[in-house]
């Protein structure tokens, strides 16, 4: 209880769904488990393990039937300004520039504008668009319309990021480019983060944890823990320990697939 | 004791109005298009029964207006002839509007042409045609025909034009790896995958030709159940009126989703 | 009748683009694409100028081109006919700004509440099927031959297309939008007026294109059955005088205030939305 590491709770989380056939499914059961103070965890499974809900759930866009996610010792019950979601489609708002998405939650808290437009650019300047401020989303690549959402995030400096498969939209070089430059960013400022996403290279090379969940209904099957050094470059996915782990993670999901 | 009996007496007609609240909240969340346009109706019935507004007939008094007009055999010509006119007119409209629209779509040639009307004319108030056609063809029946024609053929020709321009181009390759030549491409592939797009064009030209016909009869010739509706407005029997109006809607409304609902077959046997 | 009503449990009505007013594609890039079109604009005034001014089996009666043209030259000289036009004008402005007025905040609050949408869809169908012309003596009957009954013509007409185009649009505003406004901390009104509305502009932009187009055939058609003033008078007027040339002159005039409105508010669509190019 009393251990100050832990920022994220999440207690007991059940996640029902109306089905088709008016009765109800089970997204999540009984999920728990924790996240501390600055620690990358990804989240994995089958698809239909309810991940998404789970980030959702995290992110006050979906609320559990039962159970509930503690942040700071207060329980969440909406969308919070210690925390900023990375969309799995971008979400950009396609009439406003780069400049314009990425002030978008800053006006909304109505931050001054000198002060937003100076975070903004900071955050542009970080994920590498510094010159692409007066561009459309519909000019840019996939992988670059995924580097305005994750500006967006990091403008409104969340204390938790989390990341709903990213770059799962992307194609695997630009994944593999943006999986770097995320863990380089992290690195020179640490933050909570909750990462989901269905590839296992892609959980080991960016997690400290990988949850593993179970399909229908979701609960927490496994918890794999990574102790790759950091900072963690390319190179990292060429060695022995790396293949060792995710073919640890490949197995676990096998199995729970068959 | 006395509790129970207490919050027995109170709660039997507490649950009777909750079953007639449940009832009415459950109509509501099924039905409630149905229940609006209810609503208008019976609020309509009232005001006319009451004569809020001086010109305006209750229901009761437009359904008498309606049995009286349909016990009446030249009335039933009028329909006859008014429905023979839109139903010659579309024909031509679908007839013309199909080989222009898949011939516009399929070559340039044909769309430098005539694309450039079909564009104009689509979008323009071809009402303002209808004296015009009075005047080329006089106070007769082709006339009429004419009018109803004009109506339907551009928003005919469109829909065909797009739907052609939209066959996806992978299933004309399909049919050409297998062999197919142009006529077994445009028989077997195109035509039939711009037919969903052609039935919804079929569906608005015919509306628009119910609307041609009868402003070409009252504008023209005072024939027909436009010649009707502009005798009986001008005889301010608003009840008539109002019983022909409601005739041409349900009549409209009955073919147009006839027509719509062919539409969406083909287009659910597509998916 | 409206199968709209019901049929699409929890889900948006998502409503296609209206197939009837796609707009047939511009010249292409081939060199004889535009004197092709050209050439047949010529030689269809060529043969109207040839085949007119006679009296032939099945025609009664079509004035020449030329003839026209006079008609259409001595028509701009009269002051009569810019009254009209002016009259005529600024009745289709009335009704048009009564249409937008009316129309957008009921199809928005449509798009936003689904339980509204569906109480008003059918109504609205019946509404958009409504054949206009049968409405006008009604319309003559109720408001008199005045400025009113032609106002309410044009909005009956066109407000339906309105509300129906905004209410779709409303309604379909990605989900992950909303999500990421939300997920911001976005308040209601926060989330309706930096999302929803822009993101729906499009929508309602085509919503005002068409109910523009109604709104002009609500215009001719109520001039031309109440006949009291404007240009449907002057129509009336040379027809039943058999003032061809005038006559079709007119016709001419009323067609290009009618692509003219439209035009108006395709210029207003085009600046909006830019960021779609």
């Amino acid at each position: 209880m009393s251990d100050g590491h832990r920022r994220v709770r999440v207690d007991s989380v059940t996640k029902l769904f109306p089905n088709a056939q008016g009765g109800t499914f089970t997204a999540l059961q009984d999920v728990t488990f924790d996240v501390g103070d600055f620690e990358f965890l990804s989240i994995i499974g089958p698809s239909g393990s309810g991940k998404t809900t789970l980030l959702r759930i995290l992110g006050g866009l979906e609320f559990p039937e039962h159970g509930a996610v503690v942040i700071d010792e207060a329980e969440v019950r909406g969308p919070g300004r210690e925390r900023a979601i990375v969309f799995q489609d971008f979400a950009l708002l396609p009439w406003r520039s780069v400049l314009g998405n990425v002030v978008f939650p800053l006006e909304l808290r109505r931050v001054a504008k000198g002060e937003r437009d100076r975070r903004a650019h900071e955050a542009i300047t970080l994920v590498g668009l510094a010159g692409f401020e007066d561009y459309y989303p519909n000019m840019l690549s996939g992988g670059m319309q995924q580097r305005v959402g994750l500006a967006r995030a990091l403008a409104v400096e969340p204390e938790v990021l989390l990341m709903d498969e990213p770059f799962g939209a992307l194609d695997a070089q630009t994944r593999t480019v943006l999986q770097d430059e995320l863990l380089q960013i992290w690195e020179r400022d640490r933050k909570t983060v909750v990462f989901v996403t269905h590839d296992m290279a892609e959980a080991v090379f960016l997690s400290d944890r990988v949850l593993i969940l179970s399909a229908n209904p979701g609960t927490v099957h496994r918890v794999v823990t990574v102790e790759l050094p950091r900072p963690r470059l390319d190179e990292l996915r060429r060695t022995a320990e790396f293949a060792d782990l995710v073919g640890d993670v490949w197995e676990t999901l096998q199995t729970l697939t068959r | 004791m006395g509790n129970v009996a207490d919050v027995d007496a109170l709660s039997r007609p507490r649950a009777r109005q909750s079953r007639v609240r449940r009832f009415v909240s459950g109509a509501w969340q099924r039905y409630p298009g149905a229940l609006v346009i209810l609503g208008l109706l019976i609020l309509w019935e009232i005001a006319g029964e009451l004569q809020l507004f001086a010109f305006l007939p209750s229901i009761r008094e437009i359904v008498d207006a309606g049995v009286t007009l349909l016990e009446r055999p030249d009335v039933w010509r009028s329909w006859g002839r008014t429905l023979l006119e839109v139903f010659v007119g579309t024909a031509i409209a679908v007839g013309l509007g199909f080989v222009l629209g898949v011939s516009m779509a399929q070559s340039r040639v044909v769309e430098a042409l005539f694309g450039l009307y079909v564009d104009l004319f689509q979008s323009a108030p071809v009402s303002a045609f209808v004296p015009v056609i009075g005047l080329v063809f006089g106070l007769g029946y082709s006339a009429i025909v004419a009018t109803v024609t004009i109506f339907a053929f551009f928003v005919f020709t469109v829909n065909t034009y797009t739907g052609v321009k939209n066959v996806d181009p992978r299933l004309i390759e399909m049919a050409r790896s297998f062999g197919a030549g142009r006529v077994a491409v445009q028989f077997r592939v195109v035509i039939p995958a711009a037919r969903p797009m052609m039935l919804t064009g079929l569906g608005l030209a015919v509306g628009r030709g119910v609307n041609g016909g009868i402003l070409g009869e009252m504008l023209i010739s005072i024939v027909g159940i436009g010649g009707l509706l502009m005798y009986y407005g001008g005889a301010f029997q608003e009840d008539f009126v109002f019983a022909l109006v409601f005739m041409v809607l349900i009549i409209a409304v009955v073919l147009m989703s006839l027509i719509q609902r062919l539409a969406d077959k083909y287009e659910e046997r597509m998916r | 009748m409206d199968a709209g009503d019901g049929t699409s449990p929890g889900g948006a009505a998502v409503v296609q683009p209206r197939p009837a007013l796609v707009k047939v594609r511009a010249p292409g890039r081939e060199w004889w694409f535009l004197p092709l079109r050209i050439l047949s604009v010529v030689v269809l005034l060529g043969a109207w100028q040839a085949f007119g001014g006679q009296e032939r089996s099945g025609i009664e009666f079509l004035p020449r081109f030329s003839d026209v043209v006079q008609g259409l030259v001595s028509l701009v000289q009269d002051d009569e006919f810019w009254r009209a036009t002016r009259d005529t004008v600024q009745v289709l402005v009335l009704g048009y700004a009564l249409t937008v007025v009316v129309g957008i905040p009921i199809g928005v609050v449509m798009g936003a509440k689904h339980i509204v949408r569906r109480a008003l869809r059918p109504l609205v169908g019946i509404l958009l099927a409504t054949p206009i012309a049968p409405l006008v003596p009604i319309l003559i009957i109720m408001l008199g031959i005045g400025i009113s009954a032609r106002v309410a013509t044009i909005f009956i007409l066109a407000v339906p297309i309105l509300i129906e185009n905004t209410a779709a649009s409303v309604a379909t505003v990605p989900r992950r939008l909303v999500d990421m406004g939300h997920s911001f901390g976005a308040s209601r009104r926060q989330l309706a007026m930096a999302v929803i509305v822009p993101a729906s502009l499009p929508g309602i932009f085509a919503g005002l294109r068409l109910a523009a187009g109604r709104a002009v055939v609500g215009m001719v058609v109520g001039e031309l059955i109440i006949a009291s003033a404007g240009l449907g008078q002057l129509i009336q007027l040379y027809s039943t005088t058999f003032d061809a040339p005038k006559l079709f002159a007119t016709v001419v005039a009323v067609l290009l205030i009618g692509l003219g409105a439209v035009q108006l508010v395709q210029i207003a669509e085009r600046r909006s939305g830019r960021w779609r190019r």
